[in-house]
């Protein structure tokens, strides 16, 4: 049985957890939240993670889970969510190209961000962190055909919005 | 450029049937200039996943888990590089010197006090000596005078 490091085994992580965090509860501070209470979540229960397969998805569950149920708590609580500031680093561009360069991607983010939040996630894991799809099953609790499915959904969703984008000059 | 190709590849991508090295290459030539605006139109979404792929934690974030998480911070010790001048960096090189000098100088000065004891020593010791040689020339001198030599 594998003894577990937090910095070695635990910390490595926490960058692609916020990311699958601000994608699900889409604010910083809650995905920053979540991040944490997984990371410790995940320490306490130590001993059992020296069994698991994959670490990783093992993190990448436990904080989706806590990510939705904080959203659907937020959502309960009818509090209205502020439009979460989205930052694209540009570099070596004038002031104007990076004020059209961020109002394209927001829009790619309002469209990300209007997908069921099983199709969100599934883009998260698959088309931005790279992972495969036995990984991505693996971190969402189901089959690689159902992955597959909602990735095409998703891509499908994506694709049908920006030609109508186009075709209404949005 | 073969845009035949990404065109046939952004098909599959959209019908989730690319593998992760297909994507790859994928994003790759959906940012090259000049694509055909049929194709064009969909490069902002791989421009946005790059972009998303950046986002992470700030730097204080690490403490406050580990604070959190009630785990014990390893000691640390800190060096702290500082500027220094050529003569401060080579200032023990001088004390090290100095200190021979001293050992020396100290050396060569024992040395000669000790000859000049010697000196003295043996001039006092030679006094010592020198009464009894006076004893021993009287003897002598008593002895030459009673064997006054026979020619005189």
């Amino acid at each position: 049985m594998k003894e577990i490091d937090f910095r070695r085994d635990l910390l490595p992580h926490k960058d692609k957890l916020y990311r699958l965090a601000l994608r699900i509860t889409l604010q910083r501070p809650e995905a920053e939240d979540v991040v944490q209470e997984t990371l410790i979540r995940a320490w306490e229960r130590r001993e059992e993670l020296g069994n698991v397969e994959s670490v990783e998805a093992y993190l990448l569950t436990v904080c989706r889970n806590l990510a939705i149920d904080r959203r659907d708590k937020k959502d309960n609580q009818n509090v209205s969510l502020g439009e979460e500031e989205m930052e694209f680093p540009a570099s070596d561009i004038s002031p104007q190209e990076r004020l059209e360069y961020e109002e394209r991607l927001r829009r790619v983010h309002e469209l990300f961000s209007k997908l069921p939040e099983r199709q969100r996630t599934v883009m998260q894991l698959r088309d931005i962190e790279g992972l495969s799809y036995r990984e991505t099953a693996q971190a969402m609790g189901i089959t690689e055909d159902v992955v597959r499915v909602t990735l095409h959904r998703a891509r499908a969703a994506i694709r049908q919005a920006f030609e109508k984008e186009e075709y209404y000059g949005l | 450029m073969d845009y035949k190709f990404v065109e046939q590849l952004l098909e599959k991508y959209f019908a989730a049937e690319t593998s992760l090295e297909e994507e790859r290459v994928l994003r790759d030539c959906m940012t090259l200039p000049g694509l055909p605006q049929h194709l064009a139109r969909y490069a902002d979404l791989f421009l946005y996943e790059d972009a998303q792929a950046d986002e992470h934690l700030g730097d204080d974030f690490d403490q406050k888990v580990i604070a959190a998480a009630g785990i014990q911070q390893p000691t640390q010790l800190t060096v702290h590089a500082r500027r220094t001048s050529i003569l401060r960096s080579l200032r023990p090189l001088w004390q090290a010197a100095a200190v021979v000098a001293i050992v020396a100088l100290l050396g060569i000065g024992a040395g000669r006090s000790f000859s000049e004891m010697d000196d003295d020593a043996t001039q006092a010791g030679g006094s010592v000596v020198a009464e009894q040689q006076t004893v021993v020339p009287n003897a002598v001198q008593t002895a030459s005078v009673d064997t006054i030599p026979a020619n005189m």
